[in-house]
């Protein structure tokens, strides 16, 4: 801590040894909230804290500190240097080393460090907030979280800041991936209900009727939400065939909430 | 028999030798930071290196079951340019930290200037900083003065001998370092520095106490098997299997034990093989069904 503190040059030659030195362990889970953020604090481990700590105290003792130091850090980690950088800037109000980072990670194809920025966290939908970044770009790495299977929970909040582009982006992959026979996006449904297109009534509908609870699950999600903002007779009969057809328990309890 | 080549430079070779390597035995390889066969101008290409060294190159290793270890430093051939000299000593800090880099290296002395020896003496300090053993390359030409300038230096900067590995030796330079308490290196190349059938006679006369062998394989005239093809040698000439194995595996693991940063129990594991895997999106796969690569 006193070494970074002294000098800012210290972060490149301290945070390699952090993993090893701090160990890997994860934290205890509990969705908590630092400063404007809000994470979850089971997807963090004690090397990524050390590694915020070090960050932290050396921007403290170095009011100057360039963005660009983050950035680099980045650039020249490792793999778990990576991640800890990543995860410490999760937690920082929305700057253009938050942007230059989403760039990266969108365009990265390893998991853990596009999990580390935008995942179990709010970060995406802070930054879209902000007005830093362009809807467009966090349609973008919302889609690639998609493409991948992470699941929409962790990224939280983002569904208040849908619209009907990224209703197109989803519904696109979803219709892409069923001509190819491949799974869709399990929480596509869940997604499109918050801007709904043409189509995407029918297919939160159709979802309903999915052999697979976790599909049926999205689905019963998805159709709240446009009970919610679009109820209609055709929904309420959606909804009341709906339960005298299920046989899961929890989605029976849950749909007799929305007749 | 399993083997730790102690100094082979992968990064110039293809990945069919990783396989034939994996194939004769050899289950870590650590890997030099070296001169690349021309000099570099500026600081920006030893940073790509170095990350290539950790990267690429340790996944391309593990994905043909070798792990990966390396040492980072400035070689003494660049020592002696100023172009980039100065730069690489700033920013070799953060390298010697990373995970996996078990040593400095290759340092030491080459054309014998006093840069090198600068610069020879700058890296000593950042290994006693950094709490590193180092691997010393030692001239080819005039080696035996070489040797004895490089042991004088280590010396003088009061740094352990314990904790150097002194390389490429031949039958005069075991004469000066048998009793330093440093280790001796030998590389086995096809036809110069030291071969099989001469490593074999240095064994039986001087035993395997202290001593590691190596192929220092590079985009030269070298051999990737040089480690396996010396220990049937050395089973040819009766040497014991305990003599082998202390030889190629145990020297090199308790020298670079010395950093804190080797656990034996998981070299002894193979790195897993899963070739649908990638490091960061790039896979050793051209096309290929990862089942059947």
């Amino acid at each position: 801590m006193r070494r970074v503190r002294d000098d800012p040059k210290a972060l490149a030659i301290v945070l390699p040894s952090l993993a090893r030195r701090a160990g890997r362990a994860e934290l205890a889970r509990g969705r908590i909230r630092i400063g404007e953020a809000e994470i979850e604090r089971g997807a963090w481990r004690t090397c990524d804290v050390a590694g915020h700590r070090l960050i932290e105290a050396c921007a403290i003792a170095h009011a100057d500190l360039d963005d660009s130091v983050l950035h680099e850090l980045f650039l020249h980690g490792d793999f778990e240097e990576r991640v800890i950088v990543l995860r410490h800037v999760s937690l920082l109000p929305i700057q253009s080393v938050t942007i230059a980072l989403l760039g990266e990670v969108q365009r990265t194809n390893t998991a853990a460090w596009f999990e580390a920025l935008v995942c179990d966290n709010d970060l995406l939908a802070r930054a879209v907030a902000s007005g830093r970044l362009p809807r467009d770009d966090a349609y973008k790495i919302l889609l690639k979280g998609a493409f991948v299977d992470l699941r929409l929970h962790r990224f939280y909040g983002i569904e208040h800041h849908a619209s009907a582009e990224l209703t197109r982006f989803v519904t696109g992959l979803a219709t892409e991936r069923e001509a190819a026979g491949r799974a869709v996006w399990v929480d596509t449904n869940r997604l499109v209900a918050h801007a709904p297109i043409e189509g995407s009534v029918d297919r939160v509908l159709r979802g309903l009727e999915d052999s697979r609870a976790e599909y049926r699950h999205a689905s019963v999600d998805g159709l709240a939400v446009l009970l919610a903002t679009h109820g209609d007779a055709r929904l309420n009969a959606a909804a009341r065939g709906a339960f005298e057809r299920e046989s899961d328990p929890g989605l029976r309890v849950r749909l007799s909430e929305l007749i | 028999m399993r083997i730790f080549e102690p100094h082979a430079h992968m990064f110039s070779r293809v990945t069919d030798d990783y396989e034939r390597m994996a194939l004769s035995g050899i289950r870590v390889v650590l890997e030099p930071a070296f001169w690349l066969g021309q000099n570099r101008t500026s600081v920006g290409t030893f940073i790509d290196y170095f990350d290539t060294l950790l990267g690429w190159e340790r996944f391309r290793s593990e994905q043909n079951g070798i792990w990966h270890l390396s040492t980072m430093g400035l070689n003494p051939r660049e020592a002696n340019d100023d172009r980039v000299n100065d730069a690489v000593l700033e920013v070799l800090p953060r390298y010697l930290e990373k995970d996996g880099v078990v040593g400095v290296g290759e340092i030491g002395l080459d054309d014998q200037t006093a840069k090198e020896e600068k610069f020879f003496l700058a890296q000593l300090e950042l290994a006693r900083v950094h709490d590193l053993p180092v691997l010393v390359h030692t001239p080819h030409r005039d080696k035996k003065r070489g040797f004895e300038r490089c042991i004088d230096l280590i010396r003088d900067a009061g740094f352990p001998m314990e904790r150097v590995l002194l390389d490429h030796g031949n039958e005069e330079t075991i004469r000066v370092t048998r009793d330093l308490g440093c280790v001796s290196g030998f590389s086995i190349y096809p036809n110069t520095k030291m071969d099989p059938p001469r490593m074999v006679r240095l064994i039986q006369e001087y035993g395997v106490e202290g001593i590691v062998i190596n192929g220092a394989c590079d985009w030269g005239v070298s051999d990737p098997l040089s480690v396996p093809k010396t220990v049937l040698r050395l089973e040819g000439a009766g040497i014991g299997d305990d003599d082998i194995e202390r030889l190629v595996w145990r020297n090199p693991i308790d020298f670079f034990a010395q950093s804190g940063r080797i656990d034996e129990a998981a070299l002894l594991q193979r790195p897993r093989q899963d070739r649908s895997e990638t490091f960061d999106g790039n896979s050793m796969l051209r096309g290929q069904d990862p089942a059947t690569a």
